[in-house]
């Protein structure tokens, strides 16, 4: 959540809910986790 | 869990989001908001079992822990000493587990407010740390209620946390002589503070 002072919760309250409720539905998110659902596709075979 | 000089309210719309799909529950800290207002207790500890108390009062056994700020040494503390209790710890803008930290001399613009019983001044200094905050209601009844903390809240909480150390340290063979553990003497810092680092440490590996 960039642009955020330090009260996250009252200045960007629908960002920080739905982060704490994607932690709790996924479990732990780390770097690791986030660079491999953002990494790109192997491309299929044409 | 909000954080110093904070109340429940900051969680408002948060609850309004996830109160649908969990059960939350927003406690007011001694000493702040609604909470009872007892001459002493003003330590993190006692703050770890105050949440504790309530869950327990509520019948909760586990539970995730969301915390703001100061509140997240709270947190540290339950991980280390009751992780039973937690399924989750989840922890925005938290203190520092260790010095160096922002001290008295930083929030001295908010004892003064404080003291001198100035919410607008309090609403102003609390507006300043955040980048945007919804609305000015919200704004000036975090100023009042800051207004509002007891005197163990603003000072003996504030020194508490600021004497807390629970950053792990690097492994090293004790020495026989070495104090702490593995050696024969208490550390200058006490034996249990070690055991925490130890605990923290290992959990968190």
């Amino acid at each position: 959540m960039s642009g955020v002072g330090h009260v996250p919760p009252l200045e960007r309250p629908a960002a920080f809910a739905d982060a704490v409720g994607r932690f709790l539905a996924e479990g732990v998110v780390t770097f690791r986790t986030l660079a491999e659902r953002h990494a790109p596709q192997p491309r299929q075979a044409p | 869990m909000h954080g110093y000089l904070g109340a429940s309210v900051i969680w408002s719309e948060i609850l309004a989001r996830l109160g649908g799909r969990y059960r939350c529950i927003a406690i007011d800290a001694r000493g702040t908001g609604d909470g009872a207002r007892p001459r002493e207790g003003y330590t993190i500890d006692r703050w770890a079992g105050d949440v504790l108390a309530v869950a327990d009062a509520l019948g909760v056994g586990r539970f995730c822990y969301v915390a703001h700020s100061m509140a997240g040494l709270t947190g540290y503390r339950l991980a280390i000493e009751h992780p039973g209790r937690l399924t989750r710890l989840i922890l925005t803008c938290p203190s520092p587990a260790g010095p160096p930290r922002a001290g008295r001399a930083a929030f001295a613009p908010f004892r003064a407010a404080w003291a001198a019983g100035d919410a607008a001044s309090m609403s102003e200094l609390l507006a300043s740390t955040s980048v945007a905050l919804p609305d000015a209601s919200v704004t000036s009844q975090r100023g009042r209620l800051a207004i509002s903390a007891a005197a163990g809240h603003v000072d003996a909480l504030l020194d508490d946390s600021a004497g807390i150390d629970l950053r792990p340290r690097p492994r090293r063979d004790p020495h026989p002589d070495a104090p702490g553990p593995g050696g024969g003497r208490p550390g200058p810092d006490g034996r249990a503070g070690r055991l925490l680092r130890c605990s923290l440490t290992r959990r968190w590996r």
